[in-house]
């Protein structure tokens, strides 16, 4: 199949079982990644199921094509968790498209995904380590740097050391889970025909966008960074312990950070939010917010719009800010 | 049509012909003057004691090419040489060959080319076979051509010390440049026009003049941009240019093709056409019977199961991290660092998704068994690790190796090649 | 004709490697790749590593450098497998450079040699 692997994976953490989940007739009946998501969601009702879930174009050369999402029912209410930066590449090049995580664990485990295998791994050691560590740790174990992480933290899930979202509870469902991580390392391959490759170079690839900071906020900014193929540098690097103009490796350990979500430096107080990002601790803490209100703030889009970007996996900033909204773009 | 195009059809499926007397490629034999039609031919692939990781490279080259009928075999199974119709040994440890394929397998490499197989020697696969009185190497005096990169007296190095020589009793075998040289092919059979191509060298021969049933099929002709000076220009401007890089030794109904530079390498698309005319013009005269149909199909159908990728997945990781690891590890006369290791690993790691192989329960076994002592070795290796634990390591890897790739490039009666293709 | 690297444009996006990847293999993969992305995320300490045909590109933030064959790259973990890979060839039998097309900042380009 174009775009997609074709399977999912099932992992019932009570039966510590994991399986292949046949994915494409589920995909080739709906209209892309978020509303299969949602199908598996209902199919999987018994489990009390979180579904990590990527879009058609996640892992492609679409621009911006870097999201994903986590899709989970709490009190009959659907909730979403949109992902950005690198975890729904890493993901989607493990093998999987989807990943159904059902009922939950009698002791605390991690799943480790690579090249089309997982595995549940013991997490007792990362219990009472925050969010940090517990990344150097995977990366460490694991021996490679492009390791990417959902992490349970204090009162969120965090992508990797950079928090993100989560304003919605989906670290707690983890926590409920018994499940610390989710670890991926994507090393495989995807289907792109020669066709759509030369399309999507076509696609407006956009530029640096202007960030709304303080002047003091500014002036610890180190390098821009992206997510996965996107060149609007949403993230800069707040470089905290060590000098902004610094090019060489800082010899820190912890020498800044960057905030996924922009709603961490709201108060302005960079040493603040490296703690809060250390520690996983969202700054809106639990909201019933059916899609994080701050992602809506930070991509300025509707709900129904991010939905349809989840579809396709494009980040709903880069939809409207570069391609103004226009869905014939989608169309390959 | 030139033959890396004619490898290409006919691993489409098409019949593509050779006119041994011009040595060009058709689809059309009525357009030839002596059409004779090329087939793939049976090809084992020595992956033993003594051998590095460029057989890996040979693998490599050959499955891009459609000659995929690759048996790899080890020192313990030289009973399967007179299945061949080709027989590949590539680089590595010379003496450590000649140890491992033993009195048995000097025998049997005799029979097979006497008997009309074809022996491709590259670098110490080439070194292997020529003459000498040193033990054991003088089990495998099959081709009395001499080197000429030969020296009494050390001149200085000037780079990569360790890669500059090898010692042979009291004299050395010196290596004046490493990677692209050019070579100059000869104006007749197997490469039938005068060319300059370029091709790597890594410490194999320079061969002096073969005379009797030797011929002389490329010489050295000249440095690049790319090559690497390990002893003063004019050493190797003394040593190499002129000289045969390529020679051909006839011996009964068969002959050794010996090569300096890698013509393997799978970067040097120029190169591996040479390898593939020799090959292409051999098919034709082959008086050879192929066994291999007794020997390589078996095994169902199975899915290579979680426990290995598992493993493989794990250990590439590993080996990919290692890699900056700044050691080296001298195994017999052959230097191996730390970004050897993911070569091996990334020759089964690529190939693993495919989604069936024809394989036996006992040979999974093996595979899975070798990768879990290569696990526990590399899970620990260090700069300090000891050279015997990083030859036990690299040997467990190419055992693994050994079995898969034999599974992956096998066919079973369910397989997509008739026999009568392999006959 | 040659690829130029902006170190200081990069913004550590990593289309670069799969455009590369694509043109060895016709696959979104960066396995294969002569371009890698080197990063020690926690540090923001990014750059890219090329093999070209007669060295290693170290395209380093402060300031770039270029190994021989047989020079270690200390270029960190990630890095030491391009060492092992086939080099740049400008995509050669494409009709442009992926990498180049690719890159949303401008830190890769075409520079006319």
């Amino acid at each position: 199949m174009e775009f997609w692997n074709g399977k999912g994976l099932l992992v019932d953490l009570k039966e510590q079982k994991v399986e292949d989940l046949e994915v494409e007739g589920i995909i080739s009946s709906v209209r892309g990644g978020y509303d299969a998501g949602n199908e598996l969601v209902k199919e999987h009702s018994d489990g009390e199921p979180l579904v990590i879930g990527t879009g058609i174009y996640t892992a492609s050369f679409f621009p911006s094509g870097c999201m994903g999402f986590i899709l989970w029912k709490r009190n009959g209410k659907n909730f979403c968790l949109p992902l950005n930066w690198f975890f729904p590449v890493e993901f989607k090049l493990t093998g999987f498209d989807f990943l159904v995580i059902k009922n939950t664990s009698s002791s605390p485990v991690r799943l480790w995904i690579r090249d089309g295998i997982c595995d549940i791994l013991p997490a007792e050691n990362l219990m009472g380590k925050d969010v940090w560590e517990t990344m150097d740790f995977l990366k460490d174990d694991h021996g490679d740097e492009k390791v990417q992480a959902l992490i349970a933290g204090n009162n969120s899930l965090s992508q990797g050391y950079w928090g993100g979202f989560d304003s919605n509870g989906c670290g707690e469902e983890f926590r409920k889970k018994n499940l610390k991580a989710v670890c991926v390392r994507g090393m495989g391959s995807i289907s792109i025909s020669e066709e759509s490759f030369k399309k999507m170079l076509k696609v407006p690839r956009g530029k640096e966008i202007e960030l709304s900071l303080s002047d003091e906020m500014k002036k610890l900014i180190h390098r821009r960074t992206a997510c996965f193929n996107c060149g609007l540098n949403c993230y800069p690097f707040f470089m905290i312990e060590d000098d902004p103009k610094i090019l060489k490796e800082s010899e820190k350990k912890d020498p800044g950070f960057i905030s996924l979500d922009p709603v961490y430096l709201k108060d302005e107080n960079p040493k603040v939010a490296m703690e809060m990002l250390r520690k996983g601790s969202h700054p809106e803490g639990l909201k019933d917010d059916e899609i994080p209100s701050s992602f809506l703030k930070f991509a300025g889009v509707e709900a129904s719009l991010v939905k349809e970007c989840l579809n396709f996996g494009v980040c709903p900033l880069f939809f409207m800010k570069v391609l103004n909204g226009d869905k014939s773009h989608f169309n390959f | 049509m030139d033959v890396l195009s004619a490898m290409m059809r006919m691993r489409e499926g098409e019949r593509v012909f050779m006119d041994e007397t011009l040595g060009i490629f058709s689809t059309d034999a009525d357009a030839l003057q002596s059409p004779v039609e090329l087939r793939i031919p049976s090809i084992g692939i020595y992956t033993g004691k003594g051998a590095s990781h460029s057989w890996l490279w040979a693998v490599d080259t050959f499955e891009k090419h459609g000659l995929d009928l690759i048996f790899p075999f080890s020192e313990k199974e030289v009973n399967f040489i007179p299945h061949f119709e080709f027989l590949f040994v590539a680089g590595g440890d010379t003496f450590a060959l000649a140890d491992g394929l033993g009195k048995d397998g000097a025998e049997k490499i005799k029979k097979f080319v006497k008997e009309g197989g074809i022996y491709l020697g590259s670098c110490a696969g080439a070194y292997l076979v020529l003459y000498t009185s040193k033990s054991p190497l003088n089990l495998f005096n099959f081709v009395p051509v001499q080197i000429a990169n030969f020296e009494r007296e050390l001149p200085p190095v000037r780079a990569m010390r360790e890669k500059a020589f090898n010692r042979y009793a009291c004299c050395f075998i010196i290596h004046p440049v490493r990677d692209e040289v050019l070579i100059e092919t000869s104006p007749f059979p197997p490469f039938f026009s005068k060319e300059k191509i370029s091709a790597p060298i890594f410490g194999g021969p320079v061969f002096k003049e073969p005379e009797g049933r030797g011929r002389v099929l490329a010489r050295f002709s000249s440095f690049t941009e790319r090559t690497v000076f390990l002893f003063d220009r004019e050493i190797a401007e003394r040593v190499l240019p002129g000289k045969p890089a390529i020679i051909e030794w006839r011996m009964g109904d068969g002959a050794f093709y010996l090569f300096g530079p890698h013509l393997e390498h799978p970067s040097f698309k120029f190169a591996n056409s040479l390898l593939l005319k020799i090959i292409a013009y051999n098919i034709g005269k082959m008086r050879k019977k192929n066994s291999l149909s007794d020997i390589f199909f078996k095994g169902v159908p199975l899915k290579l199961p979680d426990s290995i990728r598992r493993l493989v997945s794990d250990m590439f990781m590993k080996a990919i991290s290692i890699g900056d690891m700044k050691a080296f590890w001298k195994i017999g006369e052959k230097y191996y660092m730390p970004e050897h290791i993911p070569v091996f690993v990334r020759a089964i790691h690529k190939r693993m998704f495919k989604k069936r192989i024809f394989i036996e329960k006992e040979e999974m076994e093996i595979i899975e068994e070798n990768l879990k002592v290569s696990k526990e070795i590399l899970s620990e290796i260090s700069p300090s690790t000891p050279e015997e634990k990083v030859e036990a390591l690299i040997s467990s890897l190419k055992d693994a190796l050994r079995i898969f790739l034999r599974a992956y490039f096998r066919r079973g009666e369910y397989g997509a090649l008739k026999l009568s293709q392999v006959s | 004709m040659k690829i130029k690297v902006e170190t200081l444009r990069c913004n550590a996006c990593g289309i670069c490697e799969f455009a590369c990847g694509y043109h060895r293999d016709r696959e979104f993969n960066a396995m294969s790749s002569s371009i890698m992305l080197h990063r020690a995320e926690k540090k923001n300490y990014f750059g890219v590593i090329l093999k070209r045909e007669k060295d290693l590109y170290l395209a380093r933030p402060e300031g770039a450098e270029t190994l021989k064959p047989g020079e270690s790259t200390g270029g960190g973990a990630s890095s030491k497998p391009i060492v092992m890979r086939e080099p740049c060839d400008l995509c050669k039998g494409e009709e442009f450079v992926f990498c180049v097309a690719v890159c949303p900042t401008g830190c890769l380009q075409i520079e006319e040699v």
